[in-house]
C-alpha cells in the first residue's frame, strides 16, 4: 500500500493523463485511478476533488456542465493545451525522478526475491 | 444514503456557507453519491457500503488550500485536539470497523429480540400447567405437570442462551470495539450520529408501543383476578393472567429490542473508552453499551436468581416475578441510558 505522502506529487499526473484521452468527472476519475491502482493505492475523495480544482486554478483543466451515461448531470472536466505541456514536463519529470531514485536504490533488493 | 449526506453536513457544519464551499460540498456528495450506488449495484449491503464511502471521503484539511480556509479549519482541528487531551493509547477506531460492528449489530437484532424474549416466556407453561393440573383441567399430577413445565423451562432458557452465544460469535471479530480499546476519531463519530439520527425515530416510536406493552402489562392480570374473585377456578385465572403479564413483557421488548441498534453502536463508538493503564479496570464510566455489554450477563443471572430462589426456598408460586421484573429493569436500562448518557455527553462538552 502506497502511503498518500509518497504519491501526493503524482496525482496531478495521473489525472492529466487520464484527462487527455477524453473528458470526465470526478467518480469517473476515482474509478478509472482505482481500476489502475487496484490496491497499491486508493485515492481518497478529497484528495482527487482538490487536486481537480488545483488543475482548474492552474488553468491546467477546464470544467462544464455535462450528463454522465446514466443521465444525471455531472460537472466533467477537460485537459487544455496547457495542460498537455503540463502533462509531457511533468512525464519528463518523474522519468528523471525515477532514474535518480532508482540510481540510490540500485542493489538494495538483490538477492530478494523479486 | 441519508447517513451519508448526514456526515458531509457534519462536515461541512463548521465552515460559513460560501459559494466554493456549496460547490465544494455539492460535487463531494455527488461523487459520494456515485461511489455508495456503486458499492450496491456490486452487491455490498447498505452499511457496508457507507461505510466504504466514509472511509474513501478523506479530509477537508487537504480541501483547505483550493478553498481558501485555511483559517477557519485551524481553529477546528485544535478543537479536536481538546477534546481529546489524552495520548490515544489504542490506534483509532476506523469506519470500516466501526461500519462492521454495526453490520453485526443489526444481524443480530433479531437474535437479541427472540433471545431476550425466550427468558421472559420460559416460565409460562411451567405456571400454566402447574395451576391447570392443581384444578384437574388437564389429567397430569402436580409433579408430572412441574417436570413438564420445568422442561419447557429449560428448553426455553437453552433456546435464549444459544441465541446469546451466537450473537457473540458475530462480535467476535469486534471485541476491542466491545472492550473499548479504541481511541475515538472525529469521522466515526460523524458518522455514529448520522446513524442513529437516521434510525432513532424508528427506534422512539418502537419505545413508545414497547412501554405501552409494559405500562398495560398488569391489566389482563388485574382484570381476571377481579372478575374471577370468589369463582371456582380463581386461582387458575390469575395465573394465565400472570402468564398474559410475561407475553406483553416479552412483546414490548420483541418491539424494542430490534429498534435500538443504532443507538448501540453510536453510544459504543462515541463513548467513554479505556485509557491508558485502566485496562480490566471497568469504572463508572464504562457502563454504556448496555444492551451489547450487559444482555449476555444479565439474562443468565435473572435465570441463576430465578432458579435459585425457587428451589432453594420452594418459591415456585412466587419467584416468577424474577421475569417481569427483569423484563422491566432491561427495557428501562436499553431506553433510559441510552438518553442519560447521551444528555451526559452534552453537558460534558
Amino acid at each position: 500500500m502506497i502511503s498518500a505522502d509518497a504519491i501526493r506529487g503524482y496525482i496531478d499526473l495521473m489525472i492529466l493523463s487520464l484527462l487527455r484521452e477524453r473528458p470526465s468527472y470526478a467518480y469517473e476519475l476515482a474509478q478509472q485511478i482505482s481500476a489502475v491502482t487496484g490496491d497499491a493505492y486508493a485515492i481518497k475523495q478529497t484528495t482527487l476533488y482538490s487536486a481537480v480544482k488545483r488543475l482548474e486554478t492552474g488553468g491546467f483543466v477546464t470544467s462544464y456542465a455535462g450528463t454522465s451515461d446514466s443521465g444525471k448531470p455531472r460537472t466533467y472536466y477537460q485537459i487544455t493545451a496547457s495542460g498537455q505541456n503540463t502533462l509531457s514536463t511533468k512525464v519528463q519529470e518523474w522519468q528523471d525522478t525515477k532514474a535518480v531514485v532508482d540510481r540510490f536504490i540500485d542493489g538494495i533488493n538483490e538477492g530478494v526475491a523479486p | 444514503m441519508n447517513v451519508i449526506i448526514a456526515y458531509l453536513e457534519t462536515m461541512f457544519s463548521a465552515y460559513p456557507a460560501r459559494p466554493r464551499l456549496l460547490e465544494a460540498k455539492a460535487e463531494l456528495q455527488t461523487m459520494m453519491e456515485d461511489a455508495y450506488h456503486g458499492y450496491i449495484a456490486a452487491g455490498q449491503s447498505e452499511n457496508e457500503a457507507v461505510g466504504r464511502v466514509i472511509t474513501e471521503f478523506g479530509n477537508l484539511d487537504e480541501l483547505a488550500p483550493v478553498l481558501g480556509i485555511t483559517n477557519e479549519i485551524a481553529p477546528q482541528t485544535a478543537a479536536d485536539a481538546a477534546a481529546e487531551p489524552a495520548s490515544p493509547v489504542y490506534a483509532p477506531l476506523t469506519v470500516a470497523e466501526a461500519t462492521g460492528f454495526a453490520e453485526a449489530h443489526h444481524r443480530t437484532r433479531f437474535k437479541l429480540a427472540i433471545g431476550v424474549a425466550l427468558f421472559v416466556l420460559s416460565p409460562i407453561t411451567l405456571l400454566l400447567l402447574s395451576v391447570a393440573a392443581d384444578n384437574g383441567l388437564v389429567r397430569l399430577s402436580s409433579g408430572g405437570a412441574a417436570a413438564i413445565g420445568l422442561s419447557a423451562l429449560f428448553v426455553l432458557i437453552a433456546g435464549g442462551v444459544l441465541l446469546m452465544i451466537s450473537i457473540s460469535r458475530d462480535f467476535s471479530r469486534y471485541e476491542r470495539i466491545q472492550q473499548r480499546r479504541f481511541s475515538h476519531s472525529a469521522e466515526v463519530t460523524a458518522w455514529a450520529e448520522a446513524l442513529t439520527q437516521q434510525h432513532d425515530r424508528r427506534r422512539l416510536t418502537a419505545l413508545q408501543f414497547a412501554i405501552a406493552c409494559w405500562v398495560l402489562s398488569p391489566v389482563p392480570l388485574l382484570a381476571l383476578a377481579l372478575t374471577n374473585e370468589g369463582a371456582p377456578l380463581e386461582d387458575f385465572w390469575s395465573v394465565l393472567g400472570v402468564a398474559l403479564v410475561l407475553v406483553l413483557v416479552a412483546t414490548g421488548l420483541l418491539i424494542l429490542l430490534p429498534h435500538t441498534w443504532a443507538r448501540t453502536v453510536y453510544e459504543t463508538v462515541t463513548g467513554p473508552t479505556d485509557r491508558a493503564g485502566r485496562k480490566g479496570h471497568r469504572g463508572g464510566d464504562d457502563d454504556s453499551s448496555v444492551i451489547s455489554v450487559i444482555a449476555p450477563i444479565y439474562w443468565p443471572l435473572a435465570v441463576v436468581i430465578y432458579l435459585g430462589w425457587s428451589f432453594i426456598w420452594d418459591a415456585w408460586d412466587i419467584s416468577w416475578l424474577v421475569w417481569p421484573i427483569a423484563g422491566l429493569l432491561f427495557g428501562a436500562l436499553a431506553g433510559g441510558i441510552g438518553a442519560w448518557e447521551h444528555r451526559r455527553r452534552v453537558m460534558r462538552r
